[in-house]
């Protein structure tokens, strides 16, 4: 998010990355796999390309290392695991609210097929 | 996944992990064995599973390396505030408002003085009257050049002696190499030339060195009086030179001052 308030367009890795940490907790592995299923396998996102993403976001404060973890008995300990927070949670809401109304101007212009 | 396929996979992770080795020091320590691991991960869901191929695998790993390793650097430089001028900032004397000045014929050059600061001081540089890190040449290229563990067993290390950066470089050069003799029709003398050059450099950069104990207990034992101290040379006890020669119980006294019979 902007300065002045105006919510800047988010990157799509950025922004598939936030999509799947809406729905929990993720260590890198399984933030990728999601990404993947996501955008129907569009997007793909390498170990190094995903490292480097959660770096610029935790950087930015747009998600940070969870200290839950979801099954402790199960999973390597050594896994870190990611949350959003708040201000990833307003960024994402900000980029999906931008491309609703994307769609509603381009519904408006007939430039999209009415679902 | 079997015992084979574990095996292959322990084996890419290896080799991923060299891959790693290759990104700039604060992004593998954040993340380095996550990577690993979450490459493990992707390795047995996509090769083990035999959704693809290893060869498609490796191709695919490699492209997301490449690009990202050049991300990484171009952020690390960009967030550094160019490496050199840290660099230059960490060997002003702190009590001195003298800036130092570099003149790499007398000085040397800016790089790495950090680790050279110790070098100059402890063999013959130190500081002068300035303040300004004096240096001594010869202890210069050895020194300052940053080394980076390639592989490692338990007696032997191979190390990268010089700069990942001029690695890259190296790779981009080689390409371009190749490129340009593929787009003229002369691949042939392209992979020649370009492997040749390759290999010098590798060869001239990469160290195959040999790990041995610290301290006393290695290859030989410390001096006494410390490491660097050379204490005169003295007759040990018992020595020719030092004193007389003694019989063995056994043997009769040379010279007539023994008992008789």
């Amino acid at each position: 998010v902007a300065k002045d308030g105006v919510a800047a367009a988010l990157t799509p890795a950025v922004f598939y990355i936030l999509f799947a940490l809406a729905g929990g907790d993720k260590h890198g592995y399984e933030i990728a796999k999601q990404v993947s299923e996501d955008s129907l396998g569009r997007v793909s996102m390498g170990t190094g390309t995903l490292y480097g993403s959660i770096k610029r976001m935790l950087a930015d404060a747009l998600i940070e290392e969870s200290g839950q973890r979801p099954a402790p008995e199960l999973d390597d300990e050594r896994r870190r695991y990611y949350r959003l927070t708040g201000q990833g949670r307003r960024a994402l809401e900000a980029e999906l609210q931008r491309y609703a109304r994307v769609v509603a101007v381009a519904r408006c212009r007939e430039l999209l097929a009415q679902a | 996944m079997n015992g084979n396929g574990a095996d292959r996979r322990r084996r890419a992770q290896r080799w991923y992990r060299l891959i790693v080795r290759l990104y700039p020091a604060q992004h593998r320590r954040a993340f380095g064995e996550q990577m690993v691991q979450a490459f493990g991960d992707h390795y047995r869901d996509a090769v083990g599973s035999g959704r693809v191929s290893r060869c498609g695998f490796w191709r695919s790993v490699l492209a997301d390396a490449v690009a990202s390793l050049v991300s990484e650097y171009v952020a690390a430089v960009r967030a550094g505030g160019g490496r050199v001028r840290r660099r230059f900032r960490s060997t002003r004397s702190t009590s001195s408002p003298h800036r130092r000045r570099v003149s790499p014929g007398r000085w040397g050059t800016r790089r790495g003085p950090r680790t050279c600061q110790g070098v100059a001081a402890g063999q013959g540089g130190g500081v002068d009257r300035f303040g300004r890190v004096r240096r001594r040449l010869r202890h210069r290229r050895s020194a300052c050049r940053p080394m980076r563990v390639v592989a490692s067993t338990r007696r032997h290390r191979l190390v990268y002696r010089g700069r990942v950066s001029a690695l890259v470089l190296l790779a981009v050069l080689v390409g371009a190499a190749l490129a340009a003799g593929t787009v003229l029709g002369h691949a042939g003398i392209a992979a020649v030339v370009a492997g040749v050059v390759a290999v010098a450099w590798l060869a001239y950069r990469i160290r195959l060195t040999r790990l041995v104990p610290a301290g006393p207990g290695g290859d030989w034992p410390a001096p006494p009086g410390g490491a660097g101290v050379r204490e005169p040379r003295r007759p040990l006890p018992l020595s020719p030179a030092g004193s007389a020669a003694r019989p063995r119980r056994d043997q009769q006294p040379s010279g007539g001052c023994g008992p008789a019979g």
